[in-house]
This record gives structure tokens, C-alpha cells and sequence, in this order.
């Protein structure tokens, strides 16, 4: 079962010459041989060689079994992978028997044509099965019938990732470009999908279903309201959902079991949460859209936002209430499960958060974002009672366009006295650099007094604007557990 | 993730597997911990334990780290069903997030490891069939050898190229693009 192969075949010394500290057991221990892998659940009955050099250091790695070689190139890059066949004949043919992960982003930047004839070769070269195989959505433009031909090649046979990033396209407006009519043929094993700048035609998915997909993004693809429901249905433990500037649907209805995180950009229609029982993340990836956003069962929800009361069609609605915007809200709901939300408001006030929280109750981190500083926001004397019944749970709060002005200091000493609980205060402003500022306002804001006495306090130049969350950029990206710090 | 009845769950988490290594070791584990590996779930499963599971493939001091590993992983599993059951203290998101943290920070300490103990770990993730630890171990030697040539590789590792100057040619001729 186990060989032992002593630096037979060619005395090229060159690397037994070599020191290489961690490797350097001069006698190939006994224990090398009885310790060797016994491969049980991979490479099961694969002879196992242990290449010693003689006299030198020892090869261990080529010493691995070839199901876990293979595990180890298909986690390179592509160029380092195929160059692993070059090391020596027991590497000569691992890359093509380990499964094909191509990335046409690692390949050198000489133009989309020149990587369009560098994929064709990698694919005519490797006999597949795939793992991930993702190509520019450019290549969809300029070489279709490549494209085409890639998609069918048996090397992506039982692909599980399937990427076309939208990148450049990102600024074309008018293409809308066709989906190869063999794309869908991995739907029984894709686990992720990215689909950007196509017209999902009718009819080609409605059929299918994917029972191993958990990530799924289209972008500014044209797809029908049918179809992505489909989609969704036929999804049964998708978990991460993007849909970044989709056209062709005004509602988007979900029911999924699995579904824990949904991110949306640009869309201006309905999106029902009709029953996601494992749903925690629901972000608004731009603001301003005219999102109608109804949450008729989502127990776990924890994460929502951006939300914005300047959003004058903003509609938000949780349970059987309908709700117009996000001021009223507060009145017809109370949501426990809501821990991090993020709000654009027009004017920074007390009232405005204190509605929010008698909304939110278990609300744990806030930011806020404003316009205009038109509430005094004096609170000492006008909300005794507000105080004593509201249980303040928030642990961090964000306030962004601080300016230190009255009203601003004003809303901002009510967490610092009366937020037992909180840890951090940040403060975000264009005056956030001066020392002399920071000295007058911790005096204004009253830290001393504050009331959590661990409770830290942060000054910082404000941030490029953010409430688009651009640092989302892949369907991954959704997993974050605050989305909003960057 | 976990099997049905919590009742069941909470007497299978509190008994004791005997792991015996290959120099004749033993070492004492929850079945929580010893259940990361598939391998021995199989036998808990198939109830062949009593006795202690012998290991033959794994010595006392690599059979060690990844006890080590599995009691951490061990440990995170189960605070993820805890966070994901009925529970809605307001501590549970900054406690996951923070485990999370020190986890990833675990795995980083982990790593740092001699090459031989690296492969020994690969060797035993593989035997015991422990995909996070096969997972992390294979991307650590993954990560060693990216972008460097196959002369670089060859020392890093001590490989002694037995290939001929002709097939070395054939191979950098078949995948050119690989080469350049």
C-alpha cells in the first residue's frame, strides 16, 4: 500500500540542496512511512508516495494524496494552477484530473478578445468537471458565440459557480444581451450564480429547479415577474439574494424558507416579504427609488435600511398594517426583531428617533443620517415621560453631517445621558479633524456625565457618502452582519 | 444542522469519546467535538466507540492540535444554533460577532505551524474527513505556492523535478498560456 521511493529516477539535486528550516529532517523518521495517509473519505486507495531525497531534505507535499493535491491546486489561480503539471511527474497530470476553477479576471488584463482565446484554450485543455468558471459580461458582447461554446464545453460539466460580473457594462445603458441558451443546463448543481446585463427570456427557467443554489445575484438583468419567482421557488435553500437595477417586474414576492439575506438597488415596485422566517438582512442598496417595501412575516429580521423619509414614495409596511412612510410606522407597529437600521431623515429629530425606537424597541445600533437641523431638540423639560417609558437598548449609535451646532449638541446629549447600554457614539462631520472643536464639544455633549460609563466616543471627517452602500459589490457581500460600517 | 429533541442532544453533548492515538495515547473529548469529524460521527453512529477509537494514522502530538481545533469549531456550531433558535437578547448579535472574530484569529494562530505539522494536519483532516480543517489547511498551502514559479515551488518544497528537458518543453508548450 505504501511505497517509498528514494530519489530514484533522476539525480537532479538542485533541490535537495536547499534548506528549508521547517523541512529539514536529515533521516526520513520510521513514523514518516506508518503515519502516512490512510485516505479514507477522499483518494481512498490511492498509492501513497513518499519522495525522499537523498540524504536532503524531504518532499512532503508531493507526498499527499492526489484527491488532496487536487483540493490544493483547484484553490490556485488559474495560471498557478496549470503550472503545477511543470514541478515534476507526479504533478504532470493532478491539474487536469482536479476540478476546473476558472476566473478570466485572473488572467492577464490584455483585453476581453485575448482572454476570450485564452478561456477557449483552458477549456479545450482541461477535460472538467468544473468548479467555478466566471468571465466578464463583457465577453457576452464581443464574443457571444464563444461565450456560447464555453457554456456547453464539457469541461464546466457540474459547474457550481457561474460568474458573469458585470463590470464595465455597469455604465452601458442600452445593451441588453442574451443569455447562451445552454446556461441553465448546471441548474441541478449551482450553488452560485451571478447573471449580469441579459434578458431572461420567458419560459427558461419556469421549469427548472436549482436544489443546491445558495447565492444568487442578477444585475440589471431583464427578467419576468414569473420567471424570478420561479426562480425563487425553485431555490429551496437560497440564502442570499441581490438584485441590483433589474427590469421587466413590479413586484418581487417572497416565500422562502432559506432566504437570509435580500439585497435590492434600484427598484421601484413592491417587494412583499410575505413569509422568510429565516430572514435577518433587507437592505436598499440606493436610495430614493420609490421602494415599496411590505414585511408581512420576517421573525428573524434584524437588519434594515437604508430608509428615507425624503423618499416621497417610500412605502413601509409591517405586518397586515398599511403604512405610508416611515413616520408612521411607528404608530401602527411595534417590530422586536429590528436590531441595526439605518435612516436618511430630512431634519435631525428627537421625535423623529423616539418614534423610531417605540417602533424598534430592541433597537441596538442606529444611523442616522440628516439635512436639515430645524428641531431645537431641547428635551430636558418636554420629554420626562418619553424618557421613563422608553427602555434604551441602543448600543451604538452613528450620526453623520455632525456640525456641533445647538440642536445638533442637543440630540446627541440625550443618548450620551440617558443610553445606558451604549458603547460608542461616533460623530461624523466635516469639523471632526479639530482638536479644539472635539475639546468644546465633549464638554457641550457632556461626556463626563455620561450615563454608560463605558461608553466611547468618536470623532471622525465624514465619510464618502455612503447610503448607496457601493461596497457591496458581490452577492458575498450581503453576509456582512452590519452592512453599514465601512 | 442538529438532530431533533434537545433533550436527547443535551445527554449525547455531556458523554466522553476515548480517542486513542498511534503511540497509544488517549485523550478524552465530548461527542460534540469528536462528531466534527465525520469519520468518527460514522462510528458514534454505527456504535462501534466503547472502548476508545483507536487512530492509528494519528500521533499524539498531531492528534492533539486538532482536538484543539475541533473544540473551538465545537464550540462556534453550537453558539450558531443558539443564536438561530427563539432566543432575542439583545446580546446575542455582538456575542456571535465577536466569536466570530476570535475564530477567524484562532484559525490564523492555528496556521501557524512547521510545514511537517502542516502536512501531518492536512494528513489527519483528510483521515478523520473535517472539512473546516481540510478546507483551511489546503488554502494555507495553497496560499504558500500562489504566484511563484515552478523553480521557486520546487524549492519551497524540496520537489526534485524528474521530469525530462523534452517533457518539461511539452508541458510549457501545451499550456503556454500558464507560462507566460
Amino acid at each position: 500500500m505504501v511505497a517509498l521511493t528514494r530519489s530514484a529516477k533522476k539525480r537532479r539535486m538542485e533541490a535537495a540542496q536547499t534548506s528549508d528550516s521547517s523541512l529539514n529532517d536529515l533521516q526520513p523518521p520510521p513514523a514518516m512511512v506508518t503515519g502516512a495517509p490512510h485516505p479514507k473519505s477522499i483518494g481512498a486507495g490511492e498509492e501513497v508516495v513518499v519522495v525522499v531525497v537523498g540524504g536532503g531534505a524531504v518532499d512532503r507535499i508531493s507526498g499527499l494524496p492526489d484527491a488532496i493535491l487536487g483540493e490544493i491546486i483547484s484553490l490556485l489561480p488559474i495560471k498557478d494552477a496549470a503550472r503545477t503539471q511543470a514541478l515534476a511527474s507526479r504533478w504532470r497530470h493532478l491539474w487536469r484530473s482536479a476540478p476546473l476553477s476558472l476566473d478570466g479576471g485572473d488572467l492577464p488584463d490584455e483585453g476581453e478578445i485575448f482572454r476570450a482565446g485564452l478561456i477557449s484554450r483552458i477549456l479545450a485543455a482541461h477535460p472538467g468537471p468544473a468548479r467555478r468558471f466566471s468571465v466578464s459580461a463583457l465577453q457576452l458582447l464581443l464574443c457571444p458565440s464563444a461565450v456560447d461554446s464555453w457554456i456547453s464545453s464539457s469541461a464546466l460539466d457540474s459547474l457550481h459557480e457561474l460568474e458573469f460580473p458585470i463590470g464595465d457594462l455597469i455604465h452601458l445603458h442600452s445593451a441588453e444581451l442574451s443569455l447562451p441558451d445552454s446556461t441553465f443546463r448546471f441548474s441541478a448543481t449551482l450553488r452560485l450564480a451571478t447573471i449580469s446585463k441579459c434578458h431572461i427570456p420567458e419560459g427558461n427557467v419556469e421549469a427548472l429547479s436549482f436544489p443546491q443554489l445558495r447565492e444568487l445575484a442578477l444585475e440589471s438583468v431583464r427578467i419576468s415577474e414569473d420567471s424570478l419567482q420561479s426562480i425563487i421557488a425553485g431555490s429551496p435553500v437560497l440564502e442570499c439574494l441581490l438584485l441590483s437595477r433589474c427590469v421587466g417586474f413590479s413586484r418581487v414576492q417572497i416565500n422562502s424558507q432559506s432566504l437570509v439575506s435580500i439585497g435590492v438597488q434600484s427598484f421601484s415596485g413592491e417587494l412583499v416579504i410575505e413569509n422568510a422566517p429565516s430572514l435577518e438582512r433587507l437592505l436598499q442598496l440606493q436610495l430614493f427609488r420609490d421602494l415599496r417595501l411590505s414585511i408581512i412575516a420576517a421573525p428573524k429580521l434584524e437588519t434594515l435600511g437604508w430608509l428615507s423619509d425624503r423618499d416621497h414614495h417610500l412605502m413601509l409596511a409591517f405586518g397586515n398594517t398599511a403604512v405610508q412612510d416611515l413616520h408612521s410606522v411607528s404608530i401602527t407597529s411595534v417590530v422586536c426583531s429590528i436590531k441595526i437600521l439605518a435612516v436618511d431623515i430630512r431634519t435631525l429629530s428627537l421625535d423623529t428617533v423616539f418614534d423610531l425606537m417605540r417602533c424598534f424597541p430592541c433597537l441596538e445600533k442606529l444611523y442616522i443620517e440628516f439635512v436639515l437641523s430645524g428641531d431645537r431638540n431641547s428635551w430636558r423639560h418636554k420629554h420626562p415621560d418619553v424618557i421613563r417609558c422608553l427602555d434604551i437598548r441602543l448600543k451604538t449609535a452613528v450620526l453623520k453631517n455632525y456640525r456641533g451646532i445647538k440642536s445638533h449638541v442637543s440630540f446627541a446629549s440625550f443618548f450620551v445621558l440617558n443610553a445606558k447600554m451604549l458603547e460608542s457614539m461616533t460623530f461624523e462631520g466635516a469639523a471632526c479633524h479639530d482638536q479644539k472643536f472635539i475639546a468644546e464639544q465633549h464638554s457641550l455633549l457632556e461626556l463626563e456625565k455620561r450615563v454608560s460609563r463605558t461608553a466611547q466616543f468618536y470623532f471622525t471627517v465624514s465619510r464618502f457618502w455612503d447610503k448607496n452602500l457601493t461596497h457591496i459589490k458581490h452577492v458575498h457581500d450581503l453576509s456582512r452582519t452590519d452592512p453599514f460600517e465601512c | 444542522m442538529a438532530s431533533a429533541g434537545s433533550g436527547d442532544e443535551k445527554a449525547a453533548a455531556a458523554a466522553m469519546i476515548t480517542l486513542i492515538s498511534s503511540d497509544n495515547e488517549k485523550f478524552e473529548v465530548t461527542e460534540a467535538t469528536a462528531t466534527l469529524s465525520q469519520t468518527i460521527r460514522h462510528m458514534i453512529e454505527d456504535g462501534c466507540t466503547d472502548g476508545g477509537v483507536p487512530l492509528p494514522n494519528v500521533t499524539s502530538k498531531i492528534l492533539a492540535r486538532v482536538i484543539e481545533y475541533c473544540k473551538k469549531h465545537a464550540t462556534a456550531a453550537a453558539g450558531e444554533e443558539g443564536s438561530s433558535s427563539s432566543f432575542s437578547d439583545a446580546a446575542f448579535l455582538e456575542v456571535d460577532r465577536a466569536f466570530l472574530e476570535e475564530l477567524e484569529e484562532f484559525d490564523d494562530a492555528f496556521l501557524e505551524v512547521d510545514r511537517a505539522t502542516l502536512f501531518d494536519l492536512i494528513l489527519a483532516a483528510n483521515y478523520l474527513d473535517i472539512k473546516g480543517l481540510l478546507n483551511l489547511t489546503c488554502q494555507k498551502v495553497a496560499d504558500s505556492v500562489k504566484g511563484k514559479t515552478p523553480e521557486q515551488i520546487r524549492e519551497m518544497y524540496n520537489i526534485v523535478n524528474d521530469l525530462t528537458p523534452e517533457e518539461e518543453a511539452e508541458i510549457r508548450r501545451e499550456t503556454q498560456w500558464a507560462f507566460e
